[in-house]
């Protein structure tokens, strides 16, 4: 999936499923702090990430990302 | 000795979603039971439940809270913000102040849903990440605690059909021994096909599919099972100088508590001695006589043991004195299960305020070990100042609470 399309899907995820304000999901918000990512929200966006883009993060990986760009890139990189 | 009194209430069941509206509905002795053919479909012999409907939580709460949140503590934390706003707690309040809760919950099935995936997938990869906090059985003080910021104890009170009721009789007990000034208690209780389908097996519900509004009948001879039922109520207990302090108004007073188990080897089997053991206690505890008592709130839950059991209890504890007036509420209601207790204190006080009781509708026959109780088919405009609600649960827990007006 090219970047456009990886930005797409996760702020759909991110707006439908999470239910975070539509106006900070920009590529420089922290997960945590801008966000309010909790614990469970990263585990719901490892098994978001494995259904979309077909693999497994690690254990523990989306929750050591600080911004939303750091999810794209993560993305990008292991898909 | 410390008093306890009642500063706020909250409801949220099948004869109403706010406390004027099932005062009405007490009052006119109004039944909240339905048929349900999707039960039957499923598999169970009886379609007959309580008709809860499901708040729309989404409005009101971010999903931070709600994620966690099992369908009974949706109920639960509309019954509890009701409580709160009666008894002015304000989040600036909670803040600064510390609040316990104890709810009475005996389970649920929400884990369940996902049971079926993972044999399937022989994975739990798709289980509902918030699964493990909607099925256990304190989900309602999880989340109860996490949204209104409560601080002080915090812990769920598991006695089946009594759980709220011995709820209330130990927050009361932490705020007589000076424990905690305040504590939000309830229970909670969501209809699950599931849930119901052992108690459908065994024929422990009514089969009167057909006439779902008269098949709730504690007491009366053609009774054939209860219905399930349920929802949440929650009350504000506070000691009673605290409440005077802040300007509360105190809707009634918390005198007694009684409590016990039955003993007895068969297991679904209810005790009219265990019953009359938590009574007696309760009066006592509230250094009352069977003769002061205006009003008895039954269990009755319209099963053929269960009912004349209680009558029995009954019938020996006013044995020589006037018979208060007697109903089970859970004839309009059906069984309200966990939440039983609390909502039957809720529909207690609310009589007590509006000076009335609530009929035991559908009582047209009444069991012979009744014949000597003043079970009330039609409502009676009456002042009401002392209060004695009864509460089993399955495996024979017991638990008796005395209210009384100020």
């Amino acid at each position: 999936m090219n970047k456009q399309k990886i930005q797409e899907k996760v702020n759909q995820f991110m707006y439908d499923r999470l239910e975070y304000e539509q106006e900070k999901l920009v590529p420089t918000a922290e997960l945590k702090r801008d966000l309010g990512m909790t614990s469970l929200d990263a585990v719901e966006t490892a098994i978001f990430i494995k259904r979309t883009f077909g693999f497994q993060p690690e254990r523990g990986a989306i929750k050591t990302l600080v911004t939303l760009q750091d999810l794209y890139d993560y993305i990008e990189q292991n898909q | 000795m410390r008093r306890v009194v009642v500063t706020g209430m909250g409801i949220w069941s099948c004869i109403g979603q706010d406390l004027q509206t099932v005062a009405k509905s007490l009052k006119k002795g109004c039944s909240g039971i339905i048929y349900n053919e999707d039960n039957v479909n499923y598999g169970l012999q009886s379609g007959l439940i309580g008709q809860i409907p499901r708040p729309e939580i989404k409005s009101i709460l971010p999903r931070k809270y709600r994620a966690s949140m099992s369908k009974d503590t949706e109920y639960a934390y509309m019954a509890a913000s009701q409580a709160f706003d009666q008894a002015k707690i304000s989040n600036d309040y909670l803040k600064d102040h510390e609040v316990g809760l104890i709810f009475g919950n005996d389970g649920n099935m929400e884990i369940w849903d996902s049971i079926p995936m993972i044999e399937k997938q022989k994975s739990t990869m798709n289980v509902d990440v918030y699964a493990w906090m909607k099925a256990e059985t304190s989900n309602a003080n999880i989340c109860l605690c996490n949204i209104f910021g409560l601080r002080g104890l915090s812990f769920c009170i598991g006695a089946a059909c009594a759980s709220s009721s011995h709820a209330i009789g130990l927050a009361a007990t932490y705020i007589r021994a000076n424990l905690q000034n305040m504590i939000l208690v309830g229970g909670s209780y969501e209809i699950s096909r599931e849930g119901v389908s052992a108690a459908d097996a065994i024929g422990a519900l009514s089969l009167r599919n057909n006439d779902p509004q008269h098949a709730s009948r504690p007491f009366d001879q053609n009774r054939d099972g209860m219905i399930p039922s349920g929802g949440a109520a929650a009350l504000v207990l506070e000691e009673y100088e605290h409440a005077i302090a802040r300007g509360a108004t105190i809707l009634a007073e918390v005198v007694g508590y009684g409590f016990s188990s039955n003993g007895i080897e068969e297991i679904s089997m209810p005790s009219a001695d265990g019953e009359y053991i938590a009574m007696k206690r309760a009066l006592d505890d509230a250094g009352l006589q069977p003769s002061d008592i205006d009003y008895v709130n039954a269990h009755a839950t319209s099963t053929i043991t269960g009912d004349i059991e209680e009558a029995k209890a009954l019938t020996r504890l006013f044995e020589g004195v006037k018979c208060p007036y007697i109903s089970s509420t859970k004839s309009m209601t059906g069984h309200e299960n966990w939440m039983a207790g609390a909502s039957e204190a809720v529909y207690s006080i609310l009589m007590m305020q509006n000076d009335f009781v609530a009929p035991n509708i559908n009582l047209e026959n009444v069991i012979d070990e009744a014949k000597d109780l003043n079970i009330v088919r039609e409502t009676v405009y009456t002042p009401i100042n002392t209060v004695l609600s009864n509460s089993s649960g399955m495996g024979g827990t017991n638990s008796a609470l005395v209210f009384r007006k100020i």
